[in-house]
């Protein structure tokens, strides 16, 4: 098929495809996929430009299915959800003056590539780790696997911290917490995000469950409800610049619809561990990749 | 759990999936190539009305998408033989 927009032309069905396999880990693990997409994306021929855009605006669409889903199993906190989205839309605008800070004084790709496969390195090895523990604890004392948390020590200093506003959120079952590390917790993820030129899934959903404490299951639900909101203001600022091939990034919906269907129902069939442990696998990936391309020039 | 019964909940999502396929393939070609031409000359003279034109189709399809699959899989019955019966079957809480 033609796409005239991007003036490229691509096998649809390697398109839905895509999609299904983005929507799938978006579902179940609350990310966006752009990891994934992207590289293959180029890899097939499109224009780099067009790569982000679409990858945003596809992402954008994928993460309302799979955060409808989420919504009707009760893994949505809308409330932490809109209080983040706050913290990190300042932090992405950060993170992008950060960037064009690093374009005038060196070499912005060796910068932040390196930061990209340190920062993803630490998530991948620190979550397996944990959800190893957690598993194990599961086993030794009997602790429901649901919520089970090999590493609970920093969200715990982090409730004591006792700056006004305080602010709960039942859905995550977090009674009080200061709101400005909530905001302080998205500010991060969207610094890294901005700085990084990624949604930023898999850095949030790790804050999630470690520093503020959310479940694993309310985690991922929530983290794609944010990234409708992160990449749907992504889509609008590239769409401006002429970056989008909304047609591509349709015909990758259609698929993503489906797995993100899938991956958000089989959330229910998994413990939070187990989930951790699957997820721990996916920054590990993101930056085995950043690596090849560093290494490949 | 007899012995058949992950190859019968494997056969039924694979079913689903091509159903949802072929659906899929008939919106594809019904409203993509409709949309075609019109979103180009939109990029053309207006990338304002583009960006936001893109992100409603883009809204729009996911709702539409998420309706078509819920409304699906709950038509084929998925909730007992579907997908959920194949993540029970293959997945250990």
């Amino acid at each position: 098929m033609y796409f005239p927009i991007a003036d490229i032309t691509i096998n649809p069905l390697l398109l839905i495809g895509v999609g299904f396999v983005v929507g799938l880990l978006g579902g179940f693990f609350g990310v966006g996929g752009g990891f994934l997409a992207g590289p293959i994306m180029f890899g097939v021929g499109v224009p780099m430009n067009f790569v982000v855009g679409t990858d945003l605006a596809h992402m954008t669409g994928k993460s309302i299915v799979a955060a409808r889903r989420h919504r009707a199993l009760g893994h949505v906190d809308f409330k932490l959800g809109f209080t983040m989205v706050v913290g990190t839309v300042a932090g992405v605008e950060i993170g992008a003056r950060i960037i064009e800070w690093l374009k005038k004084t060196g070499d912005i790709d060796s910068v932040v590539g390196i930061t990209y496969i340190v920062i993803l390195t630490f998530i991948g090895v620190f979550t397996a780790w944990e959800s190893l523990r957690a598993i194990q604890m599961t086993r030794t004392d009997k602790l429901e696997g649901q919520e089970a948390l090999g590493f609970s020590g920093v969200s715990k200093k982090i409730y004591n911290i006792n700056i006004s506003p305080m602010v709960s959120f039942p859905v995550s079952g977090i009674s009080s917490i200061s709101l400005w590390v909530v905001l302080g917790a998205g500010f991060l993820t969207g610094i890294l995000a901005g700085t990084l030129g990624v949604g930023g899934g898999f850095i949030r959903m790790p804050m999630l469950v470690y520093l503020i404490g959310v479940p694993t299951h309310v985690a991922v639900g929530t983290d794609l409800f944010e990234i409708i909101f992160s990449a749907g203001y992504g889509t609008i600022t590239h769409a401006l610049k002429g970056n989008v091939d909304i047609l591509m990034a349709l015909v990758m919906q259609t698929g993503a619809a489906l797995g993100a269907q899938i991956g958000a129902t089989a959330t229910r069939f998994f413990a939070g561990p187990k989930i951790r442990l699957f997820f721990s696998i996916l920054p590990l990936i993101g930056a085995g990749l950043v690596l090849v391309r560093l290494l490949g020039g | 759990m007899k012995k058949q019964e992950p190859q019968l909940v494997l056969r039924n999502l694979v079913a689903e999936i091509i159903i949802y396929g072929i659906l899929i393939v008939g919106y594809y070609f019904l409203v993509l190539n409709v949309l075609d031409d019109w979103l180009m000359s939109v990029f053309k003279t207006n990338l304002v009305w583009y960006a936001f034109i893109g992100l409603g189709l883009i809204l729009a399809q996911g709702v539409l998408l998420d309706f078509v699959t819920t409304l699906l899989l709950r038509y084929l019955r998925v909730d007992q033989f579907g997908i959920r019966r194949f993540l029970d079957v293959f997945s250990n809480r």
